[in-house]
């Protein structure tokens, strides 16, 4: 019996994973680089909000589908979505004084070998490169904004492991727009034919 | 099927971060500038107004007293002298203040000195160091003259200090020694400005005289009122409104009135 017969060819997940490299990348965490000159004066910072943050992210959302070209050779695509959130609050009136939402969305077509094919088990590699974009909605008493960052977005997949067979669930380890850690769940099947 | 599920949410939920930062006392933006305020004038006092006294002490004083003075109040500087009426203060062979007397001693009546700074206090930055002050102090010059008993007048050369001024009155009790001036009780009254790299300036009014007791640090006692106001360099305009701090030194502590709110902050021990 061929490959075609045991294996399923098309392929939908919808995985979760951390945000931390989107979080590098658009500087939630470690900042923005090199701050502006003025900012370094503290004299100069005094004029600023006197306000404290409340911060949230969500994880890293995917949805990809990939079809199985041969038995250990897919193709396909990834849609990945992350979102910081940051509120400030007047320190002494407790008022909201600005918000900032930063949408992260990244659409990469996608390669994976998956070098074993059991009936209830598969593990594989893979990569994804594309497009990313950042969209930065900031909006406070004085003035509101939308802009947009573009970018180059990447999934490295080291090992993933898929268990189950018409529904998986699914964990991956690599390092991309998607996380270090992935998770979640799938499913395998067949076009019908006619 | 349900197990994935489950874990996934689990996942789901360790992967989604919230972070609320501590709101702090509602006037640490007034004790920011109260502590800067603190920071320069005492740095004034400190490194500028009491070596001068320490130095009026040594031109006065025989060998054996110039190497007392020496070994207990600037063990790593010495003094001197460059030219009639002219002493500076070497740390190495970096030259720290200049100082011209008119050949009284301060405690003399008619004692009007000019004490010029000649080394720029600066921090470290990306952009390399960067002045404290617009004003480079190397910029200062600080007029000390003898107005009363145990009172002497102290000001900051305009002309020199682009946008920093200084008028105070410094006092010393009777009888006491100005040797031991940091260690001393003293007060200080007045009212001065002092501008800030940016453009930001902080004119302060000394309301009620400030008490400076033995080594309590560092005011027992005095009120001083600030206002800050940032100019835009490029503009000239005033793009914020001025901020106004009020500090009232209570003997262990301190109550900073920010945007018509009082708090007391306690100052941290000392050993």
């Amino acid at each position: 019996m061929s490959w075609k017969q045991q294996l399923q060819r098309h392929d939908i997940q919808i995985g979760i994973g951390d945000p931390l490299l989107p979080a590098f990348v658009t500087g939630q965490i470690f900042g923005h680089g090199r701050p502006d000159y003025y900012e370094q004066l503290p004299a100069v910072n005094w004029f600023g909000d006197d306000s404290y943050k409340w911060r949230a992210c969500t994880p890293a959302i995917s949805i990809s589908y990939k079809y199985r070209l041969t038995k250990w050779f897919w193709l396909g695509a990834t849609l990945s979505y992350t979102c910081f959130l940051e509120n400030r609050y007047d320190r002494v009136t407790n008022v909201k004084t600005s918000s900032e939402r930063d949408h992260i969305i990244s659409i990469m077509p996608s390669v994976r070998f998956s070098w074993l094919n059991k009936k209830y088990v598969t593990l594989y590699s893979g990569l994804s490169l594309g497009y990313a974009v950042d969209i930065i909605q900031y909006k406070s008493q004085t003035e509101k904004y939308s802009t947009a960052e573009h970018g180059v977005g990447f999934q490295l997949t080291a090992v993933g492991v898929h268990v189950g067979r018409k529904w998986y669930g699914f964990t991956e380890i690599g390092i991309g727009m998607q996380g270090f850690i992935q998770a979640g769940f799938g499913c395998n099947f067949n076009s019908k034919k006619k | 099927m349900k197990k994935y599920i489950i874990i996934i949410i689990a996942i789901a939920l360790v992967c989604v971060g919230c972070y609320r930062e501590q709101r702090s006392k509602l006037t640490q933006r007034g004790k920011e500038i109260h502590d800067s305020w603190l920071m320069y004038s005492q740095e004034m006092i400190e490194k500028t107004i009491v070596p001068v006294f320490q130095m009026d002490a040594w031109i006065g004083g025989n060998d054996s007293i110039r190497r007392i003075i020496e070994d207990n109040y600037f063990p790593y500087l010495r003094v001197r002298e460059e030219a009639t009426n002219e002493f500076a203060f070497y740390d190495g062979a970096q030259k720290i203040l200049t100082v011209n007397t008119n050949g009284y001693a301060l405690a003399d009546n008619g004692a009007s000195w000019l004490v010029s700074i000649n080394n720029a206090r600066t921090y470290e930055s990306d952009y390399g160091q960067i002045p404290m002050f617009l004003a480079y102090p190397s910029q200062w010059r600080l007029f000390i003259s003898k107005t009363g008993n145990q009172q002497w007048n102290i000001s900051l050369d305009t002309t020199r200090s682009m946008g920093s001024k200084c008028d105070w009155k410094l006092s010393l009790p009777a009888n006491d020694t100005i040797v031991y001036f940091s260690q001393q009780e003293f007060s200080l009254a007045g009212n001065g400005t002092f501008k800030y790299a940016g453009d930001v300036y902080l004119r302060y009014h000394i309301d009620e005289t400030l008490q400076h007791q033995g080594k309590q640090y560092p005011w027992n006692r005095g009120v001083v009122s600030m206002i800050a106001r940032f100019i835009d360099p490029e503009t000239n305009e005033i793009p914020t409104d001025d901020i106004h701090v009020k500090a009232e030194y209570t003997g262990d502590g301190i109550k900073i009135t920010y945007r018509n709110i009082t708090e007391t902050w306690e100052f941290e021990k000392r050993h």
